[in-house]
């Protein structure tokens, strides 16, 4: 029929181009169920990295402000997590230098032999999503990024694997108010 | 390689397949562009999941569309908008000739997008897409004999809405 000259609907568009945003929308779904995989990006090593940096520099200023080390006595119940994000401006580890695993380890040290370290983990670099749409419930997998909007929670949960974590994550009453969890899974260093 | 994870294989195959594939899922849709979206991504992910299973008895492009179609009706169905008479073993309608004269698009993609859901969907996917009634009966599960009423009565619904006023478009 799209051929027929006297066809009146061959003035219907055949191809309609989709926004951009959903190929990396359909790429990160199939992502995060193992269909596809990812194409190793050096910007997301350095993302890991970079978040590290900010990791340290945050947690000195922290140690500055709370004078000399020393928490008040409110703070020594309360636990923190410290997400931390990169831009362009990261400078790579330089070569040479010791690993990063080993110069965190060797700063969560010393912030655990001062009793200030709770967990030392780097996060992985992606995130899966859960939102609710239309009754449903979405799960996409996300690299970490701006684009989930600003943080303002965060459980820790214990999980066997990352199934039951999305499905403690589905309990969350957040979902209900129309919020955006991101499960992130713990990166264990060598 | 795509059916290995090779994610620059499967953004080859999204390119070349999803413009077709948003046409289709739009006008089902009658128009709307989130919803089409959710279909056109939804497709994807079960195309992704079934890429493996796809014995190529018809084309890549079919059997996508298959997948658009059906992932539509659910949708349609869970948010209960399957407007419109629903399809039901209506065999005894003769089919009507191609719809004929010179219309301009947006008319037509007006009049198409208002047209009952199951009119539509047949309409859609034999007078726009080329599928044949055997095709169609197959991918929605109805008699080929059912199509063929959907379309007579999508095609009179669209000359009705095309006629000018006062008479009568052939």
């Amino acid at each position: 029929m799209p051929d027929d000259p006297s066809d009146p609907l061959r003035v219907l568009p055949r191809e309609i181009e989709p926004p951009s945003a959903l190929r990396a929308r359909v790429t990160a779904t199939l992502r995060a169920r193992g269909r596809l995989r990812p194409r190793y990006r050096p910007a997301l090593r350095a993302a890991a990295l970079a978040a590290a940096a900010v990791l340290v520099f945050m947690v000195f200023m922290a140690g500055r402000w709370s004078g000399h080390g020393k928490l008040r006595s409110s703070d020594a119940r309360s636990e923190y997590a410290l997400l931390l994000y990169q831009d362009s401006s990261f400078v790579d580890h330089p070569p040479g230098t010791p690993s990063y695993f080993g110069e965190y380890s060797a700063w969560a040290q010393s912030l655990n032999a001062r009793g200030r370290l709770v967990v030392d983990r780097a996060l992985d670099s992606t995130s899966t999503m859960l939102h609710a749409l239309g009754g449903d419930v979405r799960v996409e997998l996300r690299e970490v990024g701006t684009d989930a909007g600003r943080m303002t929670g965060l459980f820790i949960i214990r999980a066997a694997d990352s199934s039951e974590a999305l499905a403690i994550a589905r309990t969350c009453p957040h979902l209900r108010h129309g919020g955006i969890i991101a499960v992130r899974s713990i990166f264990r260093g060598p | 390689m795509v059916e290995r994870g090779d994610e620059r294989a499967f953004g080859t195959l999204f390119d070349r397949h999803t413009p077709a594939l948003y046409a289709l899922a739009l006008r089902l849709t009658g128009g709307d562009e989130p919803e089409a979206q959710e279909v056109v991504h939804d497709a994807w992910v079960r195309a992704g999941d079934r890429l493996g299973s796809f014995e190529g008895r018809s084309s890549l492009r079919v059997w996508l569309s298959g997948i658009v179609v059906n992932r539509w009706r659910e949708l349609a169905r869970a948010g209960a908008r399957e407007a419109g008479p629903p399809i039901e073993d209506l065999s005894l309608g003769v089919e009507d000739g191609a719809l004929r004269g010179v219309f301009d698009r947006i008319d037509l993609e007006r009049v198409i997008a208002a047209l009952p859901a199951g009119y539509r969907q047949v309409f859609i996917l034999h007078d726009i897409e080329g599928y044949t009634h055997e095709e169609i009966a197959g991918l929605l599960e109805i008699a080929a004999g059912t199509s063929k009423s959907q379309l007579s009565c999508a095609r009179r619904e669209l000359r009705r809405a095309l006629a000018p006023p006062g008479g009568q478009r052939a």
